[in-house]
């Protein structure tokens, strides 16, 4: 197990697509650094807590899209090449084969997120300390900050084996890409429209709930969620899109 | 049903799969029962749709068999071929490799999954004749040159057992040549070599024994030289002035005679051929040339899988 998940880290890092959306996420946030420094400068000042960490919540958006593209083509692009039967002929065990990925996938998001959210930090310092606002943070704020990252590294990695997995289900990137969008279409906005109540046990609220909650209460959530449970509905889909994932691997012909 | 014997590396027992459900199913295997013995290179032959792939691909469990039983090494391939899969190596059709890396670096990780070091890719991608182009990316390669890195990574793990589908895609005929050297060759070092191919001259070059297959089934299978003996499609070749009045000579003797350029070829045993010059001579035709066709592969293939000698098929 341990050389196959190897093999699967390395495959992922050697990938151009890894390296892209690396670099691209940093130059984003280099970017965004630049000019919100010369807005604050000559318009807002930079409220130091809160604009920092409405900063890393938000950056948690385009980082869950990344994991999950990082993900679905991690698996779907090996099935259209056939790389997946090469493999499969090195090793048979197909539940193995998909566990592996999907950690090695998760590692490889979360390290990305990890340098996107430390390159946002830094980006956005200058404001903080030169046009910040509203005190300075003091260690109840950082030890807020650091779960909030963690949580965000942890979501991302989550929806890196959701990618695998909806790979794994269709057979392709492709397919993985139009399942979430279908999803988000279909499910999250217009189901929830015609159920309302529906919402809280969804994939988008609970995320806000494991991700943007201030401490482990449900106030101010949009499901009324806390952070825990918020983060165990998130845990709880994944399991079982995995585990569909893994039987409809195991079941099917690959050819 | 053919018995397992002990020296069998794989056995299929009434191998059957349908693709599909319903009236748009097909059916790919129809209770194949094969054996495969230890040692040499055995083919297997088919048309287009035969069966042969999917046949492989139930061996090394990427299809999985509607019904029957199939085993390589001892372990089944549905359920336990972890255990032997080490001691095998396959290619099956266009090998899939991933194409933005380049050949050493897809190699490098199948190696890696057995700890198997960068001397061992080395020796691989020499045997296949890439070492020049290993650091190409795949997606710049040709079928051919595909083609040779699925066997250098079919041969990444010295395996026992190789399992080559179609291994002469693609290659061109020094190519095909080199591949069939290099098959021989493993062979000779004592490892089965299954290997499936529609070039049937290849295989008649190649092979030690074959299996024909035909809608699912396995209709003839054995040593070549066994299977062209019993098929009875040889017959002498008789050189004589004049041809015309010679065919009539012994097509009123009873023989089955055609003429075929210029010659006359009368469907016999070899051991006929005495009659025939005893025939002629004694019309005063004397024959120029004497010898016994020896009937191909090819020639015993299609008398198996052609609609007309399919129907007397066992």
């Amino acid at each position: 197990m341990t050389d196959l998940f190897a093999v699967d880290v390395q495959r992922i890092l050697w990938r151009q697509m890894t390296w892209m959306m690396a670099a691209f996420g940093v130059l984003i946030v280099a970017a965004a650094g630049v000019i919100l420094f010369v807005h604050t400068g000559n318009h807002h000042l930079f409220a130091t807590r809160s604009d920092l960490r409405a900063a890393v919540a938000a950056a948690v958006v385009p980082l869950a899209f990344a994991g999950y593209m990082l993900g679905a083509s991690a698996l779907g692009a090996d099935y259209t090449s056939r790389a997946l039967t090469t493999l499969l002929t090195w090793e048979p065990r197909r539940r193995l084969v998909l566990a592996s990925r999907s950690c090695a996938s998760a590692l490889v998001t979360a390290g990305l997120t990890v340098v996107v959210l430390l390159a946002l930090i830094v980006a956005l310092l200058p404001s903080a300390i030169l046009h910040g606002t509203g005190g300075a943070p003091n260690g109840a704020w950082y030890l807020s900050m650091a779960a909030m990252t963690l949580r965000c590294v942890l979501f991302t990695a989550a929806v890196s084996v959701v990618g695998v997995s909806a790979a794994a289900i269709g057979r392709s990137t492709t397919a993985a890409v139009i399942g979430i969008v279908l999803y988000l279409v279909l499910i999250e906005n217009t189901a929830v429209q015609a159920l309302p109540s529906f919402a809280r046990w969804l994939l988008v609220t609970d995320a806000i709930s494991w991700i943007g909650q201030n401490s482990h209460t449900s106030a101010g959530a949009p499901n009324g969620h806390t952070v825990i449970t918020g983060g165990l509905l998130l845990v709880g889909g994944m399991a079982a899109l995995w585990a569909f994932a893994t039987r409809a691997l195991a079941r099917r012909d690959v050819t | 049903m053919p018995s397992p014997s002990q020296n069998a590396v794989v056995e299929m027992v009434g191998l059957t799969k349908w693709y599909g459900r319903g009236a748009g199913g097909r059916l790919a295997l129809d209770g194949l029962d094969l054996v495969v013995p230890s040692g040499g290179v055995f083919g297997v032959l088919g048309r287009n749709g035969a069966g042969k792939t999917t046949a492989l691909r139930c061996l090394l469990g990427l299809v999985r068999p509607t019904s029957g039983v199939c085993r390589v090494l001892g372990a089944d391939s549905s359920s336990d071929l972890h255990r032997v899969i080490n001691r095998i190596g396959a290619l099956i059709e266009t090998p899939g490799l991933t194409p933005s890396l380049t050949g050493r670096r897809n190699l490098a990780l199948l190696a890696r999954l057995d700890r198997i070091g960068a001397d061992g890719v080395e020796r691989a991608l020499r045997a296949a004749g890439l070492a020049e182009r290993a650091d190409d990316p795949v997606a710049t390669y040709s079928l051919g040159m595909r083609q040779r890195l699925g066997i250098a990574a079919a041969l990444l793990r010295d395996p026992e057992v190789v399992v080559l589908d179609e291994p002469a895609n693609g290659l061109d005929p020094a190519g095909i040549a080199e591949i069939r050297r290099l098959l021989v060759s493993l062979a000779a070092e004592g490892r089965t070599v299954l290997v499936s191919s529609h070039l049937l001259d290849e295989a008649e070059k190649m092979c030690d024994s074959v299996a024909v297959m035909e809608a699912g089934r396995c209709v003839a299978v054995g040593p070549i030289g066994d299977l062209l003996a019993s098929a009875g499609t040889g017959g002498v070749i008789v050189g004589v002035a004049e041809v015309g009045a010679a065919r009539l000579v012994l097509v009123a003797a009873g023989l089955n005679v055609t003429i075929v350029d210029g010659r006359l070829r009368v469907s016999c045993p070899p051991a006929d051929a005495a009659r025939v010059t005893e025939l002629l001579a004694a019309e005063r035709l004397f024959v120029n040339e004497l010898r016994y066709e020896t009937p191909s592969l090819e020639d015993f293939f299609f008398g198996l899988t052609t609609p007309a000698g399919a129907g007397a098929l066992p």
